[in-house]
């Protein structure tokens, strides 16, 4: 069989069994099968997936996945996340858009605590629009912000799919996840900007409200006492694998426990939050987790039925513009997200993207952190592919948690300002890749 | 008919936890490792051993467990605007395929850990253990993903509705 036709077969079936309602992850072993007897020698081919599956998760670089999902559950089920979100609260005053930017602030902080884009989303979504509505802000200004900051988690970390891209794509992960920093604050500056100017252009977006009279001590106290201290949280993961004291797998144990601590010294830790943390991160860790098993035999397939080498000859790497490679890419990327969910996508992509992004050289790239660039604008795709309609996964957790009578259509409008400046700070990293490369520098140095 | 409806939710329900306590004690352990490097009370040699397998061994046995909350991530956009007869049929053919793929693990898994058996075949790092232990886990939970997926399906058949709790897009 020619590669192309082994390559659409596999992607055909693919998506018939997705759209059957078949779970992500018996569609990818359904198809594994199928491409073991064609492709891997049949018998021997099943009995590697076997083997391969087992080898896939019995892997400690993949610890921080779980680890970072729970310090965002602890966050949340404890209601740490909520008191955190009442400081910021307090903090902003007058200035358009204030719920908005609360969301987007918070969202932030939030971003920097948690490795899950789902639990940031529902938290803030939960939260804060039921209060906007009440304020008379325009559904747009009430979840459109919180859309676009629900995905930042992905980015800043720690962040689960981070380590995921990375584990997959053979990348360091200590210096993607902090790669990623710069544009994640970059996006949420941008998201920030937008709000001020459009309810500052059209006040009826945001109407203000009389936030009472507090003196400055007092707005700056409760987030003194409550965010401050667990941006300490923030500091003990990132610091420590910037400083080379411990690995992602180390960092993300000592986040975790170090939220635990956090919980417990709020007196916001019981037995019960802390046993109803641990089985959301494991429903939401074994999920990712378990489709990693089909990882390893989908690779082998496309490699073994020559589709891999196939598509690098088609795009020609040697002639064509790396540059537009790279913009190809991403749109293929972009595309994708409508329609997918983020572990399926880098399962399709990476097996051709990486071994051609190996190959690209840039003038204005080093070249030992071209794949760490290319690392952080797939993020950012792969991360604006959780609001992009029709089957963006943020927009049905929206749904989940704002009022009743809220349609999906005006949820989507909503996301649709924020969708193009996340498509903005993707072509910021491309146009200036320091904001990808200054910071995994900085750790190589 | 309950008691047994019972049992197998228990079972399920058993796995999920134990899926959650390995994560916490992955947390603990590394946790405790680094700990120990730093301040100098010195580290546990089979420690990230262990929490590999505890990884392993968290996402096997949660995965039957997750798939009973219907909580692994599907795309159900399209099963849910067809005609109900559709939507339908859309399910119980997923839920064949799925019945399938999982016995085929379940099949092949056995295969390996017989051949291992027969080979005395170990895994030999810090511990040194007989590989179809491993193996033999893998098919615990194909053999239990298998078992779901049927009782879906004839619930399916009897024209029942199953809850979801998981991710759907």
């Amino acid at each position: 069989m020619t590669w192309y036709w082994a390559l659409i077969l596999m992607l055909a079936a693919f998506m018939v069994l997705l759209a059957a309602g078949l779970p992500v992850v018996f569609a990818f072993f359904a198809v594994n099968i199928g491409g073991a007897l064609l492709f891997m020698g049949g018998e021997a081919g099943l009995q590697q997936l076997v083997r391969n599956a087992y080898d896939a998760v019995t892997n400690i670089s993949l610890s921080p996945i779980p680890l970072f999902i729970l310090m965002g559950e602890v966050m949340y089920q404890t209601g740490l996340a909520g008191r955190a979100i009442d400081a910021v609260d307090k903090l902003i005053a007058r200035i358009p858009g204030r719920l908005s930017l609360v969301a987007i602030i918070s969202g932030t902080i939030f971003s920097a605590l948690s490795g899950s884009t789902i639990a940031n989303t529902a938290m803030l979504g939960s939260t804060l629009v039921p209060e906007m509505a009440r304020r008379g802000y325009h559904p747009h200004m009430a979840m459109g912000p919180i859309l676009g900051t629900g995905g930042i988690a992905m980015l800043i970390p720690p962040s689960a799919l981070g380590v995921l891209l990375a584990s997959l794509g053979g990348l360091p992960v200590a210096d993607l996840l902090i790669a990623t920093i710069l544009p994640g604050v970059a996006m949420a500056g941008l998201f920030f900007g937008y709000v001020v100017l459009r309810c500052t252009l059209n006040p009826r977006l945001a109407p203000a409200y009389d936030v009472g009279r507090l003196s400055i001590w007092q707005r700056m106290m409760p987030f003194l006492l409550r965010v401050v201290p667990l941006l300490l949280i923030f500091v003990v993961v990132v610091g420590s694998m910037f400083a080379g004291i411990a690995s992602p797998n180390e960092a993300s144990a000592l986040g975790a426990v170090a939220t635990v601590i956090a919980a417990a010294a709020y007196r916001c830790l019981t037995v019960r939050t802390l046993m109803r943390s641990l089985l959301e991160t494991a429903k939401l860790s074994v999920m990712i987790l378990f489709i990693i098993c089909a990882s390893i035999t989908f690779s082998q397939i496309l490699s073994l039925s020559n589709a891999t080498e196939g598509m690098m000859q088609v795009l020609d790497v040697k002639t064509m513009s790396p540059l537009l490679l790279i913009v190809a890419m991403m749109v293929i990327l972009l595309i994708l997200g409508c329609f997918m969910d983020q572990v399926s996508m880098m399962l399709i992509t990476l097996p051709f993207y990486m071994p051609i992004v190996k190959l690209l050289h840039f003038d204005f790239v080093q070249p030992e952190m071209v794949q760490i660039w290319f690392g952080v604008m797939m993020m950012i795709a792969l991360e604006i592919g959780f609001t992009t309609p029709p089957f963006g996964m943020l927009l049905f957790v929206m749904k989940g948690v704002a009022p009743a009578e809220t349609r999906m259509s005006t949820i989507m409008k909503a996301a649709m300002p924020f969708i193009l400046l996340e498509v903005a700070t993707l072509l910021l990293v491309m146009a200036v890749p320091w904001l990808a490369t200054w910071l995994p520098g900085l750790i190589s140095k | 008919m309950r008691a047994f409806s019972r049992i197998y939710d228990g079972l399920f329900g058993a796995l999920g936890v134990v899926s959650a306590l390995l994560i916490g004690a992955v947390a603990v352990g590394i946790t405790y490792d680094v700990l120990g490097r730093n301040i100098g009370f010195g580290t546990v040699s089979w420690m990230l051993e262990a929490c590999e397998y505890a990884i392993f061994m968290s996402t096997f046995l949660g995965a039957p467990w997750v798939l009973r909350l219907a909580a692994h991530v599907r795309v159900d956009v399209l099963v849910q605007n067809l005609a109900p007869r559709w939507a339908r049929a859309f399910g119980l053919f997923a839920d064949v395929v799925g019945a399938a793929t999982s016995a085929t693990l379940l099949y092949y898994a056995i295969v390996v850990a017989r051949g291992s058996i027969r080979d005395e075949a170990r895994i030999i790092k810090m511990f040194i253990i007989p590989e179809w232990w491993v193996f033999a886990v893998v098919a615990f939970s194909a053999f239990l993903l298998t078992v779901e997926f049927l009782r879906r399906l004839a619930v399916a058949l009897r024209g029942g509705k199953l809850e979801s709790q998981g991710l759907s897009i």
